[in-house]
Parts: C-alpha cells; sequence; structure tokens
C-alpha cells in the first residue's frame, strides 16, 4: 500500500465541548481497503474523533481530508454522500421504527443509494438472514447483539466507502462479540469496504487489523501494523495483561 | 370510508340548513382540527414540542386583518386574504425557525413560548395595529358564515392532504427520524436543519390561514384572543388525544376535544381549561400514542 495516498488524512485535529478539549493534535491515516482500529481507554478521545470524522462534531482546529478533498467543515448529510458513514456507539437505532424502516432510512442520503437501496436490502438480508425474519419488528424490541447488526445494515444502505463503527462491540455477549469482528472482516475482504473502528477488545482487534492507533489523554501515543503492535511490550503491559 | 365521506358530505351540508348555531359549532370543530393537523406536522412529526404555536394562528390574524383593511375595496371575498395570513406565518416561520430549532427539547418550549408572548406584547404596543384595543373587522367585512366554513373545510382537506403526503414521504422518514434520534437522523444523511424549518414552516402556513379566517368571521381580532398560550395548549391536546405524527390523529383529536370543550364550557364554565389539563396529564400517562397508536396496535395484534 505504499505510495497510494491514504483514504482519509487527520491533521494536527483539536476539538472539545464548549471550555473542553477532548483532542489535543491528532494525526491519523486511513488507508484505502485497510481495517483501521482505534484503541485506548474510556476517555481517551475515540468517540469524539469519530464525531469529528462523520460531521457530528465541529474541531477547533486541524484538517479533515477524504479521497484528497477537505471535509473539515461539510456537514454530516454531505459527508455521507461521500460515502463516509458512522455507525455510531450505543447503536442509536430508530427504535419505534420496524428494523424495515431503520433499513431504508439507511438508504435516505443520496440518489445513489436510493436508486440501488432494493438491490441493498437484498444484499442486507442475505448478510443478516435474522433482520429479514424479523422485518416487521420495532427495532427497539430485539436484543442487543440484533440492534447492533441492525445498525451496521443500516449503515451499509448508505453503500459507505468507508465505514466508522464506533464501539461496535460494547454491552455485546463474548460470542456476539467474535460474530461482530468476523462480519467486519467480510465486510472488509468480500465487500471492498475500508473500515476504522474503535475498540476496547483490544487483542480481538489487533488481530484483525491492518494499522492500528492507541490513544491515551486526546493524544495518539502509539501506531503501527496491528501485528507490530501486538508484539508492542507497552501494549502487552497495559492492554493484554501480559 | 364510505361512512367517512357520507358524515364530510352532511357536515359540509350543516350551514345551507339554516341553523347557525350547528355551524358556529361545528366552526370550532373544523377549528381544533386544522390547528391539531398544524401543530402535528411539526411536534408530532418531529417531537419538537412547540408551546408558541399560537403564534401563527396569531399572526396569521393580524396579516389577514391588515390586508382585508387595505384590500376591502377590491371586492373580492375576504377569506382569500387569509392566504396571504398564512404565508406571512411562514415568513416568521422561515425566518425564526433557524435560530429557535437548534435548540432541543424542554429549551426549545420554553423558547417558542417566549417568542409567542413577546410578539402578542410587540403588537399589543404597535398603534397601526390597533395596540391593546386591537383591530375591528365590521366596517370592511360582512357576516358570512358560510364562506367562513367553507373555508376551513378547504384548509382542513388541504391539512390532511399535506399530512399524507409527508407521512408516506422520504421527507416524512427524516422527520420521523430526527424525533427517533436527531444524531442518528443526522449519521444517516438527513439534513436535519433543512428538515425541521421545512416542516415548521409547513405547519405555520396552516395555523396562519386558520388565523385568518376566524379574524374574519369574528370581524374582531385582539392580542389576548389570539395569542393565548391555552390555545396552544388546546392544539396540543387534541393532537396527543388523537395520535401524534399520525394522519387521523388530528381529525378524531380535534372532535373530540371541542366537543368536550363545548359540553364542559355549558356546564362548568371557566374550568374547562382545568379538564384539559388533567386529559393531558393522563394521556402522558396512559395513552402516550393517543386514540389512532392504541388502534393501531389492536389491529397489529389481530393482523
Amino acid at each position: 500500500m505504499t505510495g497510494q495516498e491514504p483514504m482519509m488524512r487527520v491533521d494536527g485535529l483539536e476539538a472539545g465541548y464548549g471550555e473542553v478539549t477532548v483532542l489535543w493534535g491528532v494525526d491519523m491515516e486511513i488507508e484505502r481497503g485497510a481495517v483501521t482500529a482505534i484503541l485506548g481507554p474510556n476517555g481517551a478521545g475515540k468517540t469524539t474523533l469519530m464525531r469529528c470524522i462523520s460531521g457530528l462534531s465541529r474541531p477547533k482546529k486541524g484538517r479533515i481530508t477524504f479521497d484528497g478533498a477537505d471535509v473539515t467543515t461539510l456537514s454530516p448529510h454531505h459527508r455521507v454522500k461521500l460515502g463516509i458513514v458512522l455507525v455510531p456507539e450505543g447503536r442509536r437505532l430508530f427504535p419505534d421504527m420496524t428494523v424495515h424502516e431503520n433499513l431504508l432510512m439507511g438508504a435516505h442520503s443520496s440518489a445513489e443509494a436510493r436508486a440501488k437501496m432494493y438491490e441493498n436490502l437484498e444484499m442486507v438480508y442475505n448478510l443478516f438472514p435474522v433482520l429479514k425474519a424479523r422485518r416487521r419488528q420495532l427495532a427497539g424490541t430485539m436484543s442487543g447483539g440484533e440492534q447492533q447488526m441492525l445498525a451496521i445494515a443500516r449503515g451499509l444502505m448508505a453503500r459507505p466507502k468507508l465505514l466508522l463503527l464506533d464501539e461496535p462491540s460494547a454491552g455485546l455477549a463474548p460470542k456476539i462479540v467474535l460474530q461482530i469482528f468476523d462480519l467486519v472482516k467480510l465486510l472488509n475482504k468480500e465487500y471492498g469496504i475500508t473500515i476504522a473502528l474503535t475498540e476496547q477488545h483490544v487483542e480481538n482487534a489487533l488481530r484483525m487489523a491492518d494499522a492500528a492507533y492507541v490513544m491515551e489523554n486526546g493524544r495518539v501515543t502509539l501506531s503501527g501494523s496491528g501485528k507490530e503492535l501486538l508484539s508492542n511490550p507497552k501494549v502487552k503491559e497495559s492492554y493484554l495483561g501480559l | 370510508m364510505l361512512t367517512l365521506i357520507g358524515f364530510e358530505a352532511l357536515a359540509i351540508a350543516i350551514p345551507f340548513m339554516g341553523s347557525s348555531s350547528a355551524t358556529s359549532l361545528f366552526m370550532s370543530v373544523l377549528e381544533y382540527m386544522v390547528l391539531a393537523y398544524s401543530i402535528n406536522l411539526l411536534t408530532g412529526f418531529t417531537g419538537y414540542v412547540d408551546f408558541g404555536h399560537v403564534v401563527f394562528f396569531g399572526i396569521g390574524a393580524y396579516a389577514t386583518a391588515v390586508m382585508v383593511q387595505s384590500f376591502h375595496a377590491l371586492g373580492v371575498n375576504p377569506y382569500v386574504f387569509s392566504i396571504a395570513g398564512g404565508l406571512m406565518a411562514s415568513l416568521f416561520a422561515l425566518i425564526l425557525g433557524a435560530p429557535i430549532l437548534k435548540i432541543r427539547g424542554a429549551y426549545f418550549a420554553i423558547a417558542t413560548l417566549g417568542v409567542s408572548e413577546a410578539v402578542s406584547v410587540i403588537i399589543s404596543n404597535t398603534p397601526a395595529l390597533g395596540g391593546s384595543y386591537g383591530m375591528p373587522l365590521a366596517a370592511y367585512v360582512k357576516y358570512d358564515l358560510t364562506s367562513a366554513y367553507l373555508s376551513m373545510w378547504i384548509l382542513l382537506l388541504a391539512a390532511m392532504a399535506v399530512t399524507l403526503y409527508v407521512a408516506n414521504s422520504k421527507f416524512g422518514y427524516g422527520l420521523r427520524a430526527i424525533r427517533e434520534d436527531e444524531d442518528a437522523a443526522e449519521v444517516m444523511g438527513v439534513n436535519t436543519r433543512l428538515y425541521k424549518v421545512a416542516a415548521y414552516v409547513l405547519s405555520a402556513f396552516f395555523a396562519g390561514v386558520a388565523g385568518g379566517i376566524f379574524g374574519i368571521v369574528t370581524a374582531y381580532i385582539d392580542t389576548g384572543g389570539y395569542f393565548s398560550v391555552s390555545k396552544t395548549v388546546e392544539m396540543l391536546v387534541a393532537m396527543m388525544l388523537g395520535g401524534y405524527g399520525t394522519l387521523l390523529g388530528p381529525l378524531i383529536g380535534g372532535f373530540v376535544l371541542s366537543l368536550l370543550e363545548y359540553t364542559t364550557v355549558v356546564y362548568i364554565a371557566n374550568l374547562h381549561l382545568l379538564v384539559f389539563g388533567v386529559i393531558l396529564i393522563l394521556l402522558v400517562l396512559f395513552l402516550p400514542e393517543g386514540i389512532v397508536g392504541v388502534l393501531r396496535r389492536r389491529t397489529r395484534l389481530v393482523g
């Protein structure tokens, strides 16, 4: 992947909420076709970074470029049209809409997504047969794992180029967590979707990721390939308990 | 459906049967329905509780009154001018919408209440609009309950048509998504700011035209009657009672509530607002989805 311009580049990003600064100059590159993991403890700024990349939060300083174009001040709905799609932390489904309606909302973004809506629906229902079986059920009445599947499926309906998954495995049973990781691999390898995800399951995430960043207190403290970080003594000590 | 059409045909025929008290009762039924549809387009679909919705009713009434005063010599039916009242209310919503719809939750409710009170105070201190005396229109319009009644019917059918369209459109899905989770709607690509303002402008129009029609038929408007908080409460209760964000909710809620008001006003005079308050509390506690919501749930269970 050397010599190729990364799909997304984050330069010197500073961001926060009101007076409080959460991110202190974050630099990051998300390679095309890769899985990038963003790791770190609670409060490290992972979700704020995701909010900035997707446009939900405006950075105070710094630049975000996507496919070479500056998107720093673009509103979220414009970024979705470009193919930057966030599956937010805590799933954030539309609880009183049915499974099917949630999926339709995913295709709300662009004319392209709407034109290919039925094709995408079929793909998503093939990928998640459980969603097809429950298409008329209200999203809020499903189990946590099913809700996470639906949240990802809803994101897929927007035809993402860059899929951002914020804590996709949070609060799920270990068996379901593994399913989610398998799904991420599948989406990346079979469907060619570039993926960036934040995770607290550090070991699983590093095994899967092509590249990884470790964040602490709003800064990137370590970065490298998944393999490199797995054998990094500091990561071993702080996150893997070895 | 046939019975509904039959009922409507009968209701439209009321003023031609010669009973003006029945007609004015039905005027009030129609008013409730239209205003419930109006607030439903914003609050029902997006979840933004507008406690100052009456401001559009009032602005519509005043704008219509000014038009009637200025152009009565043209000799056209004065109810035509109520459309200008609706447009004026929409314009006000357009200007106010972008800043005020950034505020969420209870703060939005309080801000809208503040705006409607402020507009009321400004108008009652503007001599050109009659100040605190209000604007008498009797010199320019003749009493014509039939025209008023038919205008209200046209407005109601228009509000129903727009609601039907919104409920099944991409726009309507976007509004519902905003109601359920605005951040999620945003990351799904909904242009939330544009959608909210559009809903606000649309809902303001119907309240504005209704205000204009009532201004003409009563031939006298003042800020006390046309900017009263209790009118907003009536709209909200009618919408909640019928079922928010639904097509038939405002129709059913407006009908039930206006008849309830008619009977309570007769028997317990000014205490009817107390009754409405109790209904609102009971609704929120036990029937948050309103009558239509309950019926829908029943049919879903059956079907």
